[in-house]
């Protein structure tokens, strides 16, 4: 953040109008806070000095020590800390390295080096600066012009990070470093306007990196010095016009696959005017091509980077999202608490030991109560948790109206060009008040709304307290509605430190009674208080109490306490009990309770769900009632209607779990969003999936189901949004796609989501707020289990002795390089080419990067082809720590190598699946022959790999005579389908269908491969496989084949990539029309419950249809199933049919834009 | 016997020959059928040994000619992937696509002579299909117009820019109002694996179509 101070620094000097005095808000709220800090800091600290009093520092760029350390030094040592820079109350600059530009700029301001502040608290003095000053004189202006320049121009506002005005940045080193790019671009271009374009384009992106490393300031002093004659610089001056002169490239990029027409095409017979149409003819001029694409591709790799950091700077930076983060760290902490006492065999509650004694003080009265309560849970949520510790050291504002809000008591805020606040203001209003969310045009301003509103704050209130909720202030409503609410409603800061304390102690009250307790936030918590209360023999009222009031004791906050025989009643009773209150909602009184509660009180029950059950008439819990389970159910899907069934009744089934199962995994970003061009979205998007990975990797988990959700400003709506940076209004989109494995790998998230975006079609700078959401996780429990952490998930892992955390990181470090790797699954391979000279068959390779994705039944697993290193490349170490027969089989296939030099293949190339999941075994798709393999090695190796190999040597057996018929003839072309059968039972064979095996045990069972796996084999491989690679892949199979080969052979290369055949899409083995019927119609009229893994089968089936573009089959068999399963007597099989034709529907909206039409 | 293969030269120009005459046939039957142009410029004529309609205004079949003159060489390349016939309103908004959806077929051969009898079965069945579609489909508005609409692959539309096929009747890339459809119904019609072609219609129709 300190480093973009310079563009901030000028927005702040325009401020004033420009920028709605946000900044300077911003600044002196940073400087209440650093002091807020300071004294916290000193008291943590304990010594601290005042050496630095009066002196306000500011550092610019990267230091040693980094800034956060010197801020420290400056809160201990009394000195002042500014983020953003102020000529006026900025006494020292503190820099290591400084680009000439800001030298410039600097002019007459000290710039120092960080030295001068760690020497100085060393000495225990301030030092005298001089020596420390990172320039003794400062040079001549260099570029007169520019100076000048830059002040004049700086530009009107900039949108956020995304679109930094050019020509502050134009002085930054890194365009500098472009020039010498530049030259080398070769000769042919030679025309004026690529060559600009290429340096728009790179430069642009460059720019936009916010934090410049320190080599890049070198090499720019470097550059600097060896003057940068402005005549060089020219060019980039110009590029201030960039955004036209990229336009043509991706215009062209686009078009490449756009549909076009023929002319005059809106062909009115009778009237043709060939001459008259053609006239309006669009020519659209082919851009210079390559040049673009290595522009574009250039400047997206450093897009990548600056958008990286953006997101990773959000998230830094984002302190809501740290406080949502919480519960995770809470739930730990609780899991924490139950392995100590696993360990411990036993652990004091000393609140539990309270509560006993004082019980025993009164034995007397209350043992009769406790003996009728069987299960008792607590729900603990503290009262209007920010305000009452934002005040909990300031009796004077209790019991009033109070605020927690990033304002600070200020009302009105000078409106910014291009927001229409009193627009955004309307439309809340309305969308609170109104029930159905009505469109909003400008046309229709109503103009009864208060003028004034237009200036009124927009920061929003994190939480109130129950006085400002008496006048109506709500959370979440803006901070000058409210005040016009509540003229006496004050404003406290966020003190988040304060926040994470006193929910900490909370919990540690808390686990000082039981460790049941389920974290649900960082101020709301469930307890199962069962096993408590009848150790204890206590009425929970009594314990209610005791909590509260050890809660009020140490934290001097209310917490009020509701209790109820499930967790929904206990929530329910909370709602009455509050504030600072308790409410035991006996189970004799539920009933009664239930009937009258609004149906949107239950949780679940939403908005949006209000209103359709208010549609049917219902509106309490009791009309809730009279609704039938089936009717419900029909309504809102088999689990939500079964939900709202029980939940009216006071029916809750869910236990307490101090360990919380994850639903899904996501990321989101919905502030500062400002797109100008579809690669900076993509980039965007690739960075977020990233982001994305790392989340579900640190849960342990993996998922499938991914969803992107968009928040695209709505039409009509002001370009800018009256909140600095936010959203403004919005129409919310979301599209989702069903992976065809489950994945934590980043590579895959992103391509499935810039699928998602481009079939969405937006208009990027519409954008105002991204979000990736996985969903159906499935948990690594092998993960979970291992002490390490980590799955050792493949044998050449543990030959290379290679950790998956080493890979993740490399992964980070760089996503480029990773790809070919992520996406064969195989994540250490040590050199990309390892994974398709050692294929069996040629033709099958080009699968192999995409197994990762192949159906249900094999998706669990990779398929991972393994070659035993080379010498070089296996750490010795490892080597050495391996089994002495492993390690003599390992050197001996060394030797063999050695002694067949020109075969491509070693011997003991071993291709195998590797299992990814600890229940799917992996299967074996060539092996040495059973004979050469060593008894002895077979025996030392675990179980499950014997069965394994064994039933893949039987395999073999069966496989055999198709892949010798493969290899004799050569045929790529002639054979390929065996080559693929091949594959695939390997593939298939594992792990059937049981079900339709059981049901169908005619058809034989046989599954061709997934249809993702086809699709990214019919895309280009080249994605895939690196352009090397293939090659050599192509090399081998000729050398491999010989002369015999047919000529055709010579043009696979383009042709094969294009269309790798692949069987037909078959249902349990039935690939006919008229079989899949009968199958169909066998599993709907004799199964009364179709299980979900045949439905998903279906599912899938029906996917394979619309993959290999067969919709007239899906069609028919849609209407089939349709006829079938809605006669069924069985309301489940109508159920059953929506769920398949919804999904069926998601993927055909995927491929063709368009739902099918069921009649 | 001999046996051709995708690489032979004139595998591609076989393959462009039949899919283009086919197509011919079907844009005549699918104006006809979709009450483009008043029925009284349609003749009924014999093809794939089934009855079709086929228009006699000369612009009009002119038109047609030259249109799927120079979709030949992007099937014969194999660039085209979609060759769409739409049917707009008034206003220039699709009401109605009918999608033809081109893509080779996993092993490509000209093998015999069965084959293009075989290749006519099929091709008849896609005539058939389209002549009962309005079974399926709803009515379209009064006033329609159409144009031919093809997506290609890759970047072919390049190569298209410097091939003009016909003099003056050059491509030009469709406006997103032709190519966007309001909520898009889709109604699969017929599929066909040949060993030349693989080929599947669908209609896309507006929800609302008035």
């Amino acid at each position: 953040m300190s480093r973009d101070g310079w563009a901030k620094k000028r927005a702040n000097a325009r401020g004033d109008n420009g920028w709605g005095g946000y900044m300077a808000a911003k600044v002196s709220k940073l400087d209440e806070e650093f002091k807020l800090d300071a004294s916290r800091e000193r008291q943590k600290e304990g010594l601290c000095s005042n050496i630095f009093s009066g002196v306000s520092i500011y550092v610019n760029g990267y230091t040693e020590p980094n800034a956060d350390e010197l801020r420290r030094l400056m809160m201990l040592h009394g000195g002042q800390f500014h983020v953003y820079y102020s000529r006026s109350k900025t006494t020292h600059i503190i820099a290591n390295n400084l680009p000439n530009s800001k030298i410039q700029e600097l002019k007459g301001e000290k710039v120092i080096r960080p030295e001068w502040i760690t020497d100085s608290v060393k000495a225990g003095c301030l030092l005298p600066y001089l020596q420390y000053q990172l320039y003794a004189k400062h040079k001549g202006p260099l570029f007169p012009g520019m100076t000048v320049r830059q002040t004049s121009e700086i530009a009107g506002p900039s949108h956020g990070p995304l679109q930094l005005s050019v020509h502050q940045k134009l002085h930054l080193p890194q365009c500098s470093v472009h020039h010498s790019k530049i030259n080398e671009i070769p000769p042919k271009l030679s025309d004026p306007s690529p060559i600009l374009l290429e340096h728009s384009g790179t430069q642009r992106a460059n720019e936009q990196r916010p934090k410049p490393l320190l080599p890049t300031y070198q090499e720019a002093i470097k550059a600097t010095e060896n003057q940068l004659h402005p005549k060089q610089l020219q060019p980039s001056l110009q590029a201030d016009s960039w955004p036209e002169k990229t336009l043509p490239s991706s215009a062209s990029r686009s078009l490449s696959h756009s549909p076009i027409r023929l002319n005059g095409s809106h062909h009115n017979a009778f009237s043709s005017n060939p001459a008259s149409v053609n006239s309006t003819n669009k020519t659209t001029k082919p851009g210079p091509s390559t040049d673009e694409s290595t522009s574009s591709s250039k400047s997206s790799a450093q897009l990548l980077a600056q958008t990286g950091d953006l997101i990773s700077e959000y998230y830094t930076h984002s302190r809501f999202h740290q406080i949502s983060t919480w519960r995770t760290g809470f739930s730990e902490y609780v899991n924490e608490l139950h392995s100590k006492r696993k360990a411990a065999g036993g652990a004091s509650f000393p609140g539990k030991e309270r509560l006993r004694k004082s019980m025993a003080l009164c034995s007397s009265d209350c043992t009769s109560a406790s003996v009728s309560i069987k299960s008792c849970v607590l729900h603990v949520d503290m009262d209007c948790f920010f305000v009452s510790v934002g005040i909990r050291f300031r009796p004077d504002l209790k019991g009033k109206p109070v605020a927690v809000t990033s304002n600070r008591g200020q009302v009105r805020v000078p409106t910014r060009p291009g927001a229409n606040p009193q627009l955004e203001q309307q439309y809340y209003q309305r969308k609170l008040t109104h029930t159905q969310q009505s469109e909003i045009s400008p046309d229709s301003h109503n103009n009864g709304v208060d003028e004034d509103a237009a200036a009124l704050s927009m920061a929003e209130i994190a939480s109130c307290s129950y006085e400002a909720r008496q006048a109506g202030v709500k959370n979440g409503m803006f901070f000058g509605k409210a005040k016009q609410l509540c003229p006496s409603l004050q404003s406290v800061p966020y003190d988040f430190e304060a926040y994470k304390e006193v929910a900490l102690s909370m919990y540690e009250i808390l686990a000082g009674f039981t460790h049941d307790i389920e974290a649900l936030s960082c101020d709301e918590v469930l307890i199962d208080g069962s096993t408590l209360l009848a150790e204890l023999g206590t009425h929970p009222e009594d314990l209610a109490k005791a909590i509260r009031a050890d809660i009020k004791d140490k934290t001097g906050c209310c917490a009020s306490v509701g209790m109820g025989s499930n967790i929904l009643l206990a929530r329910l009773a909370t709602r009455k009990a509050k504030p600072d209150g308790q409410y035991f909602l006996k189970s004799e009184e539920v009933d009664d309770f239930i009937r009258d509660l609004p149906v949107t009180s239950l949780p679940g029950v939403g908005p949006v769900m209000g209103r359709k059950l208010s549609a049917m008439g219902v509106r309490s819990c009791g009309d809730l009632q009279q609704v039938s389970l089936s009717h419900l159910q029909k309504k809102f899907g088999p689990r939500t209607g079964q939900t709202l069934f029980r939940f009216c009744r006071g029916l809750d089934d869910r236990p307490v779990r101090y360990e919380k199962q994850r639903k899904s995994v996501s990321a989101e970003m919905n502030y500062n969003i400002r797109f100008t061009r579809i690669d900076e979205a993509e980039c965007f998007l690739t960075n977020l999936s990233m982001e994305v990975q790392r989340r579900l990797q640190e849960a342990g988990v993996r998922g499938r189901r991914v969803t992107l959700k968009v928040m695209v400003r709505k039409v009509g709506a002001p370009m800018e949004p009256a909140k600095y940076g936010g959203h403004g209004i919005c129409d919310h989109i979301a599209r989702t796609v069903m992976l065809a494995q489950y994945t934590d790998s980043g590579q895959l998230i992103a391509t499935a989501v810039l699928k998602l975006f481009h079939a969405m079609n937006l208009q990027v700078q519409d954008l105002r707020g991204v979000g990736i959401q996985i969903q159906l996780l499935e948990g690594n429990h092998s993960a979970s289990h291992d002490p390490t952490g980590h799955r050792t998930r493949s044998i050449k892992e543990m030959l290379l002795g290679q950790q998956p955390s080493a890979r993740s990181q490399s992964r980070d470090k760089s996503p480029h390089h990773e790809k070919t790797f992520s996406t064969a699954g195989s994540p250490s391979g040590s050199s990309p080419h390892l994974q398709s000279p050692a294929e069996p068959v040629p033709g099958t390779s080009k699968d192999h990067p995409t197994c990762s994705r192949t159906p249900k039944h094999s998706r669990a697993r990779l398929d991972l082809s393994i070659e035993v290193p080379s010498p070089s490349q296996v750490d010795r170490s490892v080597l050495e720590a391996l089994p002495a027969e492993l390690r003599e089989q390992v050197e001996q296939s060394w030797i063999n190598r050695d002694g067949k030099q020109n075969s491509q293949r070693s011997p003991r190339t071993l291709v195998l699946q590797i299992p990814n999941h600890p229940d799917s075994p992996g299967i074996v798709l060539e092996l040495p022959n059973f004979s050469q393999v060593d008894p002895d090695v077979f025996a030392a190796l675990p179980r499950e790999l014997q069965e394994e190999l064994k039933s893949a040597y039987n395999r073999i057996a069966t496989v055999q005579p198709q892949s010798k018929m493969c290899k004799s003839s050569g045929g790529l072309v002639k054979n390929p389908l065996m080559q693929l059968k091949q594959s695939g039972a390997g593939i298939g064979i594992g792990r059937v269908k049981r079900r339709y095996k059981r049901k169908n045990a005619v058809s034989p069972v046989k599954k061709g491969p997934s249809p993702t796996k086809r699709r990214q084999t019919t895309n280009h491989p080249a994605n895939i496989l690196p352009l090397v690679t293939s090659r050599e892949l192509i090399n081998a199979v000729k050398n491999e084949n010989g002369p015999s080969t047919s000529s055709s052979n010579k043009d696979i290369p383009e042709s094969l990539s294009n269309f790798i055949p692949r069987p037909a899409p078959s249902l349990a083995g039935a690939c006919d029309l008229t079989d899949i019927k009968t199958l169909l119609r066998e599993w709907v009229t004799t199964i009364t419950d179709p299980m979900e893994e045949d439905i998903l089968q279906v599912v899938k089936y029906c996917t394979d249809l619309i993959e290999d573009k067969d919709l007239e089959k899906l069609d028919l068999i849609i209407k089939y199933m349709k006829r079938l399963m809605q006669q069924s007597v069985e309301s489940v099989w109508s159920m059953a049919f929506d769920f398949i034709l919804d999904n069926v529907q998601v993927v055909v909206q995927q491929t063709y834009g368009s739902t099918l039409k069921v009649t | 016997m001999t046996t051709l293969t995708r690489q032979d030269l004139n595998f591609g120009q076989v393959v462009a020959d039949i899919l283009c005459e086919f197509l011919e046939v079907a844009i005549h039957l699918i104006l006809y059928v979709r009450e483009v142009y008043p029925s009284g410029i349609f003749q009924k004529r014999k093809k794939y040994n089934v009855p079709v309609q086929m228009s006699c205004h000369p612009e009009l079949n002119q038109y047609i000619q030259d249109t799927l003159h120079c979709v030949k060489p992007l099937i014969e390349k194999n660039d085209a992937e979609k060759v769409v016939v739409v049917i707009m309103d008034k206003e220039h908004h699709p009401v109605e696509r009918f999608v033809f959806e081109i893509s080779q077929p996993p092993l490509l051969s000209i093998s015999s002579d069965t084959l293009l009898s075989h290749v006519e079965q099929l091709l008849r069945a896609f005539i058939l299909k389209i002549s009962v579609c309005d079974a399926v489909l709803n009515n379209n508005p009064p006033g329609c117009s159409f144009t031919v609409l093809v997506h290609t692959r890759d970047a072919a539309t390049r190569n298209m820019e410097k091939v003009q096929v016909i003099k003056d009747f050059p491509w030009i890339v469709a406006d997103e109002q032709e190519v966007h459809m309001q909520e898009p119904r889709l109604i699969p019609l017929k599929t066909m694996t040949s060993d030349i072609v693989k080929m599947q219609l669908y209609v896309e129709e507006r929800a609302q179509k008035t």
